[in-house]
């Protein structure tokens, strides 16, 4: 804003509130006089700020002393400096009155410029240009100082005084928030814990236009930004950096809501300032100063799901990588989630989109606007991710608990170690939904098996885990005893140490079950043709020995369940021609109860006492 | 009972068989099988495959250059022309197959491809689940010019007992003005067909990677919103 022209122009009123308030210091000692004098105006000043000031300089807070002091000092400057000009008494009631009185008297002869902090006062002088029975060529200008200190115009929007107001009550519930003492946590700041969804609160706000690329946006904090660049796109909006080097969600029109905005006023009351968690910084605002997003922190790296869980990005991705890595991410990112869960927040969409990986030990948690926060849920999920007390349940309708959320740390804890594999993805399976209702786990933990664990590298990752780290799955994904976080980070330590001191494998795709030293010991394939030794374990040898079974090496046995498999899905060799096989198949009625996979290594690991009926199975379809 | 399996069928097949497989166990990406079903009889002759070879290109490029949708999405391609359907494409990862090349003659067995691709699907879930992927329901996208000349009953009995289930989702498009609707609503009960607009096949597959995308991204068993149908379809 030109202040020469608004000098020229206007009579100019500044309010205490404005006097006292340090960042307009500069303007009030540098810009206005200036103006002024080149100008030869005066400032108008009610005698009753004098006397508020005056009081000020008594109180007992040294802060507002302090201010009152440095207020007194440049009024009195102003004075000698003959730039300002008292009206009014000391018997006035208050400064407001006064300066409502003399706007209304004279506000058909002048144009009036008022300057104040004083939202509700601002907004009274400001309606007086909308009083109908009183018509005027004239104009008030209501007039604040920024936290920039730039001399700036209210902005009266609806949305303005809802967010003032927004975070006006956070705060003030925050304050009211006692911590209780302790001396590792003095300076944490706990989220109060929502009982029950806050409600009603749903209905898109107005936003006249949604930003794009390369234009404006406003915010607080960092005043004007430019969007310089998309950098990703989501269910609800865009990610966008920009020009000062920060990243900015804008939404999309339908997910501009009240409880959008709440949740954020609520996030910003809470600042988090984590390496690696990209919270809310600042409102977002469209050139008529709407609501349109906010302001993150840059993350950088690939999303867990496009770098580490399909095996040949991880390869592609990080081409060194061993299992010691793995864990290491694991425990980067339950570093994060301990520090969020510490305050109370509940991440609620725990998904392998929203964590970004630069490298082991740098991760990113992206899209924290949609964390649980207090009253407001965490409107969206994924079903692997999903405790089984709540499959099926719409997630914006209930706030989802601690041990909820446990079950989403668990599965991403899992995906992470056998990259990219659910839980619960197995043999002859329903979908994923039901065997997680049915707490359907397919791996083997001791005697107990389903032997429906998936094929390939996922049941030797799994035998090669360590007990520990196996017991801590099966107990929260089978009996719902499910770890917390910090109980996680101290399983995967553990991992993390036996892989260092050489107890367990290193290998990220181990090629076999894992055998003891002491249990391995060695065979002949008797497949025909093959006859090559492999390693076998001591008692899984002397019993295929007692029971007169042929002993298979591992290839041989993966060979022939393929055959059977192919056999099984297109019929009768009679059936298949060598060229078009694919273009003739026949639906020769798969029978669904014969299943071709009865037989699971894996059940061999600890299990030797008593052959399990999988194995009876098997063994007996060869005895020819 | 071994001897038997030794006999069982030329080696390249087994092999081909055992990569397909092996790709299966090393990518843990829920899949998203996609079985089109193609009109290719001789009035597609000339323009209308050119465009339709052409789209399935674009369709296959897009997949593939999407990080997940090119682990998820798993295509197979049954042509129908001739006396009967034929596979052009099966499944396995898309990654290693080459995009097949349609040429378009002879008669309109659709009946017949339908169940083909119905088979195809099947026994994809089949492996699916034997080896223990998880997977989305399968998609069915059927195409034709024309109206059947074979008897559809069977087969689209088959789809709309899927489609009602929600185990399938059918995509019945019409191309030209003599493409029978009507027979195509009868495989769809819940999609109503579509006339692509002209021979607009690319915006149509265009659409199609798009939706195939935005559910790879997805969850098993949320409904995803697909992309809006623009550009392709005519009203
Ligand atoms: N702070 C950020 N820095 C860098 N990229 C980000 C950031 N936030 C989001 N992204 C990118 O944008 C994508 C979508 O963001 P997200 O918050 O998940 O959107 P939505 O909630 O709308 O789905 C993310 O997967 C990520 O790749």
């Amino acid at each position: 804003m030109n202040i020469q022209k608004i000098v020229a122009k206007y009579k100019i009123f500044i309010d205490t509130c404005t006097w006292m308030f340090p960042q307009a210091v500069h303007f009030l000692e540098n810009e206005l006089p200036r103006a002024l004098y080149s100008q030869r105006e005066t400032v108008k000043l009610p005698v009753r700020v004098i006397d508020e000031v005056n009081k000020h300089l008594k109180s007992e807070i040294k802060e507002t002393r302090y201010k009152a002091r440095k207020a007194a000092e440049m009024i009195k400057l102003y004075i000698r400096g003959k730039i300002l000009e008292g009206f009014g008494s000391s018997a006035d009631n208050f400064v407001d009155q006064t300066i409502l009185t003399v706007f209304t008297n004279y506000r058909t002869k002048y144009h009036l410029a008022f300057i104040t902090q004083d939202r509700k006062l601002a907004q009274d002088v400001d309606n007086l240009n909308r009083q109908k029975s009183v018509r005027s060529n004239k104009h008030i200008l209501v007039l604040t100082i920024n936290q920039f200190g730039q001399l700036s115009p209210w902005n009266f929007n609806l949305q303005e005084s809802n967010i003032q107001e927004l975070m006006k009550k956070s705060s003030h519930k925050s304050e009211n928030k006692k911590i209780p003492f302790s001396p590792s946590r003095e300076k944490m700041k706990k989220l109060p814990l929502g009982k029950k969804v806050k409600v009603g609160i749903d209905h898109p706000l107005p936003v006249l236009e949604i930003p794009q690329l390369n234009q404006l946006i406003s915010t607080r904090r960092f005043g004007p930004l430019r969007l310089i660049e998309k950098v990703g796109s989501g269910g609800e909006g865009d990610i966008y950096l920009t020009s000062n080097g920060q990243i900015c969600k804008i939404y999309k029109k339908t997910s501009i809501t009240q409880a959008k905005l709440e949740k954020l006023c609520i996030m910003l009351k809470y600042p988090i300032d984590k390496s690696g968690i990209c919270w809310p910084q600042d409102l977002v605002f469209n050139s008529r100063q709407q609501f349109v997003g906010y302001i993150m922190p840059k993350a950088v790296g690939k999303p867990l799901q496009r770098s580490i869980f399909v095996k040949p990005l991880l390869q592609k991705n990080f081409p060194y990588w061993k299992r010691s890595h793995l864990v290491q991410l694991a425990l980067a990112i339950l570093e994060k989630i301990q520090y969020l869960h510490e305050r109370n927040i509940i991440i609620g969409d725990l998904n392998p989109l929203n964590i970004l990986i630069k490298n082991e030990r740098e991760v990113f948690l992206v899209d924290t606007d949609s964390f649980q926060i207090a009253e407001y849920p965490c409107p969206v999920g994924t079903v692997n991710y999903t405790a089984p007390e709540i499959q099926g349940k719409k997630f914006g309708g209930f706030l989802r608990s601690f041990q909820h959320e446990y079950f989403a740390v668990a599965t991403l804890i899992f995906m992470i170690l056998l990259p990219g594999k659910a839980p619960f993805a197995q043999q002859d399976g329903g979908s994923p939904q039901e065997n997680i209702k049915n707490g359907n786990f397919p791996y083997p933990l001791g005697q107990n098996t389903t032997g429906k664990a998936p094929d390939g590298p996922w049941r030797f990752i799994w035998s090669h885990l360590p007990f520990k780290t196996k017991e801590a799955f099966y107990r929260s994904f089978k009996e719902q005893e499910r770890l917390n976080t910090m109980e996680w980070i101290q399983v995967l330590k553990h991992y993390e140490y036996t892989i260092s001191k050489g107890y367990l494998s290193d290998e990220l795709f181990p090629q076999g079950h894992k055998i003891p030293a002491e249990k391995r010991t060695t065979a002949i394939c008797q497949e025909p043709y093959c006859g090559k030794e492999f390693d076998i374990h001591i008692d899984r040898k002397k019993q295929m020995v007692e029971n007169g079974n042929k002993l298979i090496c591992y290839k041989c046995q993966e060979k022939i369940q393929e055959e059977k498999l192919m056999k099984n899905l297109y019929g009768t060799e009679n059936e298949i021609t060598s060229k078009d096989q694919m273009g003739s198949f026949r639906s020769n009625g798969i029978d669904p109860h014969q299943d071709p996979f009865l037989f699971d290594p894996s059940q061999m690991a600890g299990n030797t006492n008593q052959p399990s009926s999988f194995l009876q199975n098997f063994l007996n379809r060869f005895k020819s | 009972m071994m001897d038997h399996f030794n006999a069982f069928r030329p080696k390249h097949d087994l092999e081909e068989f055992s990569l397909s497989r092996q790709e299966l166990f090393d990518n843990p990406t829920a899949r998203v099988p996609i079985c089109l079903v193609l009109d290719c009889s001789g009035s597609m002759w000339g323009e209308p495959i050119s465009e339709l070879n052409k789209g399935i290109q674009l369709f296959m490029k897009a997949i593939r250059q999407d990080d997940i949708a090119a682990h998820s999405a798993e295509i197979a391609v049954v042509s129908f022309g001739d006396e009967e359907p034929k596979c052009e494409l099966n499944f396995t990862s898309i990654g290693n197959q080459a995009i097949p090349f349609l040429t378009a003659s002879g008669r309109t067995p659709m009946g017949a491809a339908v169940k083909m691709g119905l088979d195809m699907l099947e026994k994809r879930k089949k492996m699916y689940s034997t080896t223990g992927v998880d997977y989305y329901q399968p998609w069915l996208v059927l195409m034709t010019d024309g109206a059947p000349t074979d008897d559809i009953t069977l087969a689209a009995e088959r789809s709309s007992e899927l489609a009602n289930a929600k185990k399938l989702t059918v995509f019945p498009i019409g191309v030209g003005s003599a493409a029978d609707l009507q027979t195509l609503a009868k495989f769809s009960p819940r999609r109503t067909p579509v006339r692509l607009k002209g021979l607009n096949f690319s915006a149509f597959f265009e659409w199609l990677s798009k939706s195939v995308i935005a559910v790879s991204q997805s969850t098993i068993g949320e409904s995803v919103k697909l992309p809006e149908a623009k550009g392709w379809g005519e009203l």
